[in-house]
């Protein structure tokens, strides 16, 4: 079994916890809130789940992405249809027909393109944005591959001693599956632990696959054109000299090819 | 993911020895001239466009399945999509290459596109074919975005699980996403608005490639009717792909099976909705199949009607040829596979058959191909003027391409079936009851 090794370090001042259900995982962060303990605190699930959105931010408005989409479809519905009319007044050349040089119907077409490009690029930048990536910096704790398979991270930080002593009392009310306070750790050495021993077993991995099937296709579509080639070439030499044409292989346009 | 068989290698070989063939050809044509390439005038549009329109269309249910079906909250989506997406991408990037194969000169394509230039020269925009370009550069780019962005999480979770340098490259991609609260909360609103964005780009760029033909003063185009009849077929020959590229991987792969360790067929489908992708996946594909191939049906009827109605000798003459002239058998080989062929779907045991599911896709493909030769080729080769009337026959250079363009496209796909995850592991994830306390303890009272 390939092992995928972790470090499960936790930092001083912060709380981790691994849940495996979600209503102990919700019930606790409710009460933790409750409790005002709260402020620094991240969530991580495999999967989105609205019933932790809902008690995460709670009276909170929906996400800011929104203004990105609506700024992005503006600026691309006003920006599609300014360049074609732009263009079409800076070079006359172009009137078809008599018709006018900036005719709504016709013009529609890239507009709304052009609205549905730039929306889209707009809430692709307020989505990395709002989500803080690319982010190589997040803090160690989250760092666990256990987190994007079946169980939910539950990390609080910036706490005091005794703000650390009581969310571990909270939490350990709610049976996570693991309980680590970052300043009694600090205390043990880390470990490197084998997450085999921790009843996750990642997948048998072929780290040469990549490069087995990169050179299989390389060689393959060598031989390929060289083969055809010099098929080809003899081939249609052949027939061409059946009907009395001289195959020059090195002339550039069709009707120079074939010489009587 | 990661190991590959033998069986695996050889199908990248086959996909690859014929991307290579292909791009041979191409190259002869290159050296060689546009004049290598069989057009006959007047019809200059041949092979090229038809496969270009064909690709366009296998990219259709992609984002059909994965953003329409996610707005109409469908399940059966959530197995097939992420592969349904990959397919999209991949099929516009081997359309997108037609363009440039067909106009000869493909190094200077980027004349396409509107630049600043010295010479203040610009696009006609009023022109059908600039609508295109927008229409399929603007569906690639926004279809790129959302199967990237609906990765992200699972090339996460393939990160946590690779060391070395793979993993290196897969922390680059997954661009350090860790699914904390506010990572999910920002995604699932996004996520929205880019699967809203995607819903009409489905419905508009088969519309403006109709409109390619459609905006034209030739018989058997200048019609209304083309822009819901090409979406419907491009939706008809995607639900189609989809079901040749899944069924044999759900086989292979095992995705099919129930969690009572057995397949899921016609026979045994006590858990078809609990197996990754099977009948049930396969089963609602050929329904979609079954009603946009009804619409199809009908618009060949009505377009046929038309020509008759309008009492104009042109326009029904284009029809009678295609009916009763040289490309005959072009329209009946598209009849067969798009018309008759499904209606074995109608019934529920042969929808579910995997054999009859997988040579029913591979014929609709061939029908639609053949559907868009159809009308292209005829309707160019007769044209008003008796004295310009051609018979266009595809030579070597465009076949070899046309083939070389399904080894592309495959090889892509291969590949990306190896390297990504095919099945959307997040969203299956949602699908799942989630572990509850409440529900251990439930058990054990």
């Amino acid at each position: 079994m390939s092992a995928v090794f972790y470090e499960n370090k936790v930092q001083k001042g912060t709380v981790k916890a691994v849940f495996e259900h979600l209503d102990t995982l919700v019930n606790a962060i409710d009460e933790i809130k409750r409790a005002k303990l709260g402020h620094d605190m991240i969530v991580t699930s495999p999967l989105p789940r609205h019933d932790l959105e809902h008690v995460i931010y709670k009276g909170e408005g929906p996400s800011p992405i929104r203004w990105f989409t609506l700024t992005g479809a503006l600026f691309g519905g006003i920006m599609g249809f300014a360049l074609q009319s732009i263009t079409h007044l800076n070079w006359a050349m172009i009137i078809p027909a008599g018709k006018p040089l900036v005719s709504i119907p016709a013009f529609l077409v890239i507009t709304f393109e052009s609205t549905v490009l730039w929306g889209c690029l707009f809430t692709l930048v307020g989505l990395l944005l709002m989500c803080r990536l690319p982010a190589n910096d997040l803090q160690v704790e989250v760092q666990d591959p256990r987190l994007s398979d079946d169980k939910f991270g539950f990390v609080l930080n910036s706490l005091k001693s005794s703000e650390a002593q009581k969310v571990m009392e909270i939490l350990s009310k709610y049976a996570p599956l693991e309980l680590i306070n970052g300043n009694d750790q600090e205390k043990a050495p880390n470990v490197i632990i084998p997450l085999e021993e921790r009843g996750f077993e990642p997948n048998e991995t072929d780290t040469d696959m990549l490069l087995k099937v990169g050179i299989m296709t390389t060689v393959i579509v060598i031989l390929s054109i060289i083969g055809v080639r010099s098929y080809f070439d003899n081939t249609l030499a052949d027939q061409l000299k059946e009907q009395g044409y001289n195959y020059k292989t090195k002339a550039v346009a069709p009707s120079y090819r074939t010489v009587k | 993911m990661f190991n590959a068989s033998a069986v695996y290698l050889a199908l990248v070989g086959i996909a690859a020895a014929t991307m290579g063939w292909g791009g041979y050809c191409w190259y002869y044509q290159l050296t060689h001239g546009l004049g290598a390439a069989g057009y006959q005038p007047p019809v200059f549009w041949g092979v090229y466009i038809t496969t270009f329109v064909f690709w366009i269309g296998i990219g259709h249910a992609g984002t059909l399945i994965s953003a329409v079906l996610f707005l109409f909250r469908s399940k059966w989506r959530t197995g097939v999509y992420r592969a349904s997406e990959a397919m999209t991408i991949f099929g516009v990037m081997t359309a997108g290459l037609f363009p440039a194969i067909h106009v000869g000169r493909a190094w200077e394509a980027y004349w396409l596109f509107p630049y600043p230039n010295q010479r203040q020269l610009w696009q006609n925009f009023k022109s059908p074919l600039m609508w295109d370009v927008f229409a399929v550069s603007t569906y690639f780019s926004v279809s790129a975005i959302f199967f990237y962005i609906g990765l992200i999480p699972d090339i996460a979770a393939v990160r946590d699980r690779t060391r070395g340098f793979i993993n290196k490259i897969y922390d680059g991609l997954s661009l350090g996403w860790r699914g904390t609260d506010r990572q999910w909360r920002h995604y699932m609103a996004a996520y929205g608005f880019f699967a809203a964005f995607a819903t009409p780009l489905v419905l508009s760029v088969h519309s403006v490639v109709s409109w390619d033909f459609a905006m034209a003063q030739t018989m058997g185009w200048h019609s209304t009717l083309f822009p819901p009849y090409f979406v419907a077929g491009a939706i008809f020959s995607g639900c189609a792909m989809v079901i040749t590229l899944l069924l044999p991987l759900s086989v292979i792969f095992k995705w099919d099976y129930g969690p009572d360790g057995k397949r899921t067929t016609h026979l045994h489908d006590k858990y078809q909705k609990q197996a990754y992708i099977g009948v049930w996946h396969f089963d609602s594909l050929a329904k979609m199949c079954l009603l946009t191939g009804g619409i199809l049906t009908y618009a060949y009827g009505v377009e046929h009607y038309i020509g008759w109605y309008s009492d104009n000798v042109y326009e029904w003459g284009i029809f009678e040829y295609r009916l009763f002239g040289e490309y005959d058998w072009v329209f009946f080989m598209m009849f067969f596979c798009n018309c008759l062929a499904p209606l074995i779907w109608w019934k529920r045991s042969w929808r579910r058959n995997y054999g009859i599911l997988m040579v029913v896709s591979i014929l609709i493909n061939v029908g639609m191909w053949f559907e868009r030769y159809n009308i292209i080729a005829s309707a160019l080769a007769h044209q008003y003027d008796p004295a310009a009337w051609t018979l266009y026959t595809p030579n070597w250079v465009e076949m070899g391409i046309m083939v070389g363009s399904f080894g592309w496209f495959f090889l892509w796909f291969l590949l990306f079936v190896k390297v990504m995850p095919s099945i959307a592991i997040a969203e299956v994830k949602e699908l799942v009851r989630p572990p509850l306390k409440s529900d251990e303890k439930g058990a054990a009272k």
